[in-house]
């Protein structure tokens, strides 16, 4: 049986949606409602990074690039912390691999077809491989800073992974 | 009255976070980074005489070597263990993954992104508002992951 996901198929539609579940992982995890939310990539200079892979009725990747003095707020904010407070490199990394893991299952269960999806364990950023392309990004502006999430598809993987998991 | 949580997760983020909140009501915590940990963890508590398993199990989802729906089968499975409630905590907020969970036997499904007071909350209606509300906050205590299985 094949499985599409429709919305995937739709790049403005998913890029709204990608959009939208930045916004609400932001403001209800972590406190901070964007001041500007871009349905577009935004290059951030030694960004602390992290990405992980999704299988179901598509395959792929998903990126989470974050500037580094907003990881630290990220940080801080999560774990309930003051402003003064300065959370540890390891801290703020796996606040960002928990942002990346939340806003991607997000967004995965806001398709349309409902489809169950699973999630690797975040690791750290490394671009997509040859013939894995940005298929839709987002981004998001906060506290003077951007993070910008990009979700990218591997072609001809869909209808395996989509009977391994039913 | 004393109240237990368990939480197995793999993400340190999560488990620290967790912790903090329920801190501020006086909760006590087990935290495992894994669920295989996890079950053995608590075999090992129910094989004692005293029996002191925890009043209820956090769960993740995606975690490597067992996943969360393997895990919750393989309490139901155990006599001694299946009749602690589980709620799931998970990015998936779908309704087909939801429903696979409580077919499993999961009472409660937490969808990320959660506020602190729908933790709260949700340990609240499966536990009841007085056994969640019956120790000394102890907010000011700094959490580590000394007591992770």
């Amino acid at each position: 049986m094949t499985t599409t996901c429709s919305d995937l198929d739709h790049p403005g539609l998913s890029r709204e949606r990608l959009r939208d579940a930045l916004e609400v992982v932001l403001e209800t995890m972590f406190f901070l409602p964007p001041d500007d939310l871009r349905a577009e990539p935004v290059e951030i200079p030694a960004a602390v990074g992290a990405q992980l892979r999704f299988t179901g009725a598509r395959t792929g990747g998903f990126g989470l690039l974050v500037s580094p003095g907003l990881a630290q707020t990220l940080a801080l904010n999560f774990y309930g912390e003051l402003s003064s407070d300065i959370a540890s490199a390891a801290e703020v990394e796996a606040v960002v691999f928990e942002l990346a893991n939340v806003i991607c299952g997000n967004f995965l269960s806001r398709l349309e077809a409902g489809d169950v999806f699973s999630l690797s364990a975040p690791q750290p950023w490394e671009p997509p491989a040859r013939g894995e392309d940005i298929a839709i990004a987002a981004s998001a502006f906060c506290e003077g800073e951007w993070l910008s999430a990009r979700l990218w598809l591997l072609a001809g993987a869909a209808d395996s992974a989509s009977e391994e998991h039913r | 009255m004393s109240l237990d949580v368990m939480l197995v997760d793999d993400s340190s983020a999560i488990r620290k976070m967790i912790r903090r909140v329920l801190d501020v009501s006086g909760i006590p915590v087990q935290q495992c980074r894994e669920a295989t940990s996890g079950l053995d963890a608590l075999r090992q508590l129910a094989g004692q005489a005293a029996g002191p398993t925890p009043d209820i199990i956090l769960t993740d989802i995606n975690m490597p070597e067992m996943d969360g729906e393997t895990f919750v089968r393989e309490l139901r499975r155990d006599s001694r263990l299946a009749h602690i409630p589980v709620i799931v905590v998970s990015t998936d907020s779908t309704s087909l993954r939801r429903h696979r969970l409580e077919a499993l036997g999961a009472q409660g499904y937490l969808s990320k992104p959660f506020t602190p007071e729908s933790l709260r909350d949700e340990l609240e209606k499966i536990l009841g508002h007085e056994r969640c509300q019956t120790q000394t906050p102890n907010a000011t205590e700094d959490t580590h992951d000394d007591d992770l299985f």
